[in-house]
């Protein structure tokens, strides 16, 4: 048993920061367990806008409240999965997860781009492009969080 | 075991929080309504799918059908609702109940005294649905829809010879000795059966004579077609009792022809219930006016327009 263990190949595992393409694989992924479980109830409240021309859509009170409604849901199932489990389920297939601070406070915070408001949803912009040249978006600098990836490599 | 428990917690986290949120949405969409009213619809569709009745009490295995009560109240709204310039009846129905289809094509001619009705008839739209349609003041249906079949049947099945081979007595105690016509257990003598032929003719003449006041025909014209047989699309436009073939397009065509404007279209239904919110379920799969009630002609035979 010993013998054997000399002969077998050292390990060591290595966290880094997460590539674009699985933090995007990771978000697709989530993106569609939202759209199957958490935003069907306002399909039906939204189907007579699909109708419309994108430019002629306008919303009534009702349905602004909704939009809304569906952005905060949105926000708390990423705020919840990564404040309880540092893990989407996106994040949990791709291998990736939320290390730094646990505070709910930091999570809230990098995950504030998701809110449809001014200035938060200048980061619909800011934050991929963030990702895809420095790995690390804005938000996350700010709450002082990352999203890793963990692996094992070969000594 | 330490890595399944992390794994089974994780799963059991996962689980409850995408519930939670499933929970929260279906009563946030709830209560905001699955009120489908569009900003800038013009024109409403109310479905009457299946069996037409009037309100009975439901059942879990009972037959999908159209309540006249819930499509006169969509009928209601769409007349008092300002921004609504015109009504689309969608009629797949085989008819049902005289009453229930009375009533509905009443509240039909209602609306047509203010807005542009149109019934288009897609399946069928025979008997009592034919008779809602004849109300509108326009009726497409497609050349080969099931229509017309303006009669009335209140057949049932008559078990008093069948029990009597079974040994089994039927008490008759009745006070009123035309108060149990129609029931299955006692014989359907020539006298009783005259006494309600004369009421089903009764309701006949009633259905003729809707028929041809709405489709500006004579009572003779419609007569004579109205053995109880069906006609295709094609054949009901012939005789007059269908304007044009055609579908949904037709429908909407007709209408933006006599108001002038882009026909927007949006369907009125009844209220999503909570587990039809949870579950999302998109308007075109809810039929208006639907409800489940226990079959027709459970007890004592019903006039039916079918």
């Amino acid at each position: 048993m010993k013998f054997a263990s000399l002969l077998a190949p050292r390990t060591a595992k290595v966290v880094q920061d997460a590539s674009f393409l699985r933090r995007l694989g990771s978000l697709l992924v989530d993106i569609a367990i939202l759209d199957l479980f958490v935003t069907a109830p306002f399909a039906a409240l939204f189907a007579p806008l699909l109708n419309q021309e994108l430019s002629a859509i306008t919303y009534s009170g009702r349905e602004m409240a909704a939009v809304i409604a569906l952005f905060l849901i949105v926000y708390a199932y990423f705020v919840l999965f990564e404040y309880l489990l540092r893990q989407t389920p996106g994040m949990m297939l791709l291998r990736t997860h939320l290390s730094g601070k646990d505070h709910i406070g930091a999570v809230m915070l990098r995950n504030s781009f998701i809110l449809p408001v001014f200035p938060f949803i200048l980061f619909w912009v800011i934050e991929p492009l963030a990702i895809l040249f420095w790995k690390r978006g804005v938000l996350e600098r700010v709450s002082n969080t990352r999203t890793v990836h963990q692996r094992s490599i070969i000594l | 075991m330490k890595k399944e428990q992390t794994f089974a917690l994780k799963l059991w986290v996962s689980i409850s929080i995408l519930v939670s949120l499933l929970l929260i949405g279906s009563l946030i969409a709830l209560i905001l309504g699955s009120d489908t009213r569009s900003v800038g619809a013009n024109t409403a569709i109310i479905r009457i799918n299946g069996p037409i009745m009037a309100d009975t009490a439901g059942g879990l295995f009972a037959e999908l059908g159209t309540s006249s009560t819930a499509v006169i109240e969509l009928l209601e709204e769409a007349r008092d609702d300002k921004t609504i310039t015109a009504v689309i009846l969608e009629i797949n129905s085989p008819g049902g109940s005289a009453v229930a289809s009375d009533e509905i094509a009443q509240a039909v001619q209602a609306v047509a005294e203010e807005k542009i009705v149109v019934a288009w008839i897609r399946e069928s739209g025979a008997s009592g649905a034919y008779w809602i349609a004849s109300s509108a003041d326009h009726v497409v249906a497609n050349r080969m829809s099931i229509t017309g079949s303006v009669g009335v049947i209140s057949s049932y099945l008559e078990f008093d010879e069948f029990i009597d081979d079974w040994n089994v007595s039927y008490n008759r105690l009745v006070a009123g000795e035309r108060k149990d016509i129609g029931d299955p257990f006692t014989d359907l003598t020539p006298e009783r059966e005259a006494f309600m032929q004369q009421k089903l003719d009764r309701v006949h003449r009633f259905f003729i004579e809707s028929v041809a006041e709405n489709r500006n025909l004579t009572q003779m014209q419609v007569a004579s077609i109205s053995t109880g047989e069906f006609f295709l699309g094609v054949e009901a436009k012939e005789l007059g009792l269908v304007d044009e073939l055609g579908g949904k397009e037709a429908a909407i065509a007709y209408i933006e022809e006599q108001t002038g404007k882009e026909a927007v279209t949006v369907y009125f239904e009844p209220e999503a219930t909570f587990f039809e919110a949870l579950f999302g379920v998109e308007e075109t799969s809810r039929m208006a006016g639907s409800y489940r009630g226990p079959l027709a002609l459970a007890d004592i035979p019903v006039p039916l327009l079918r």
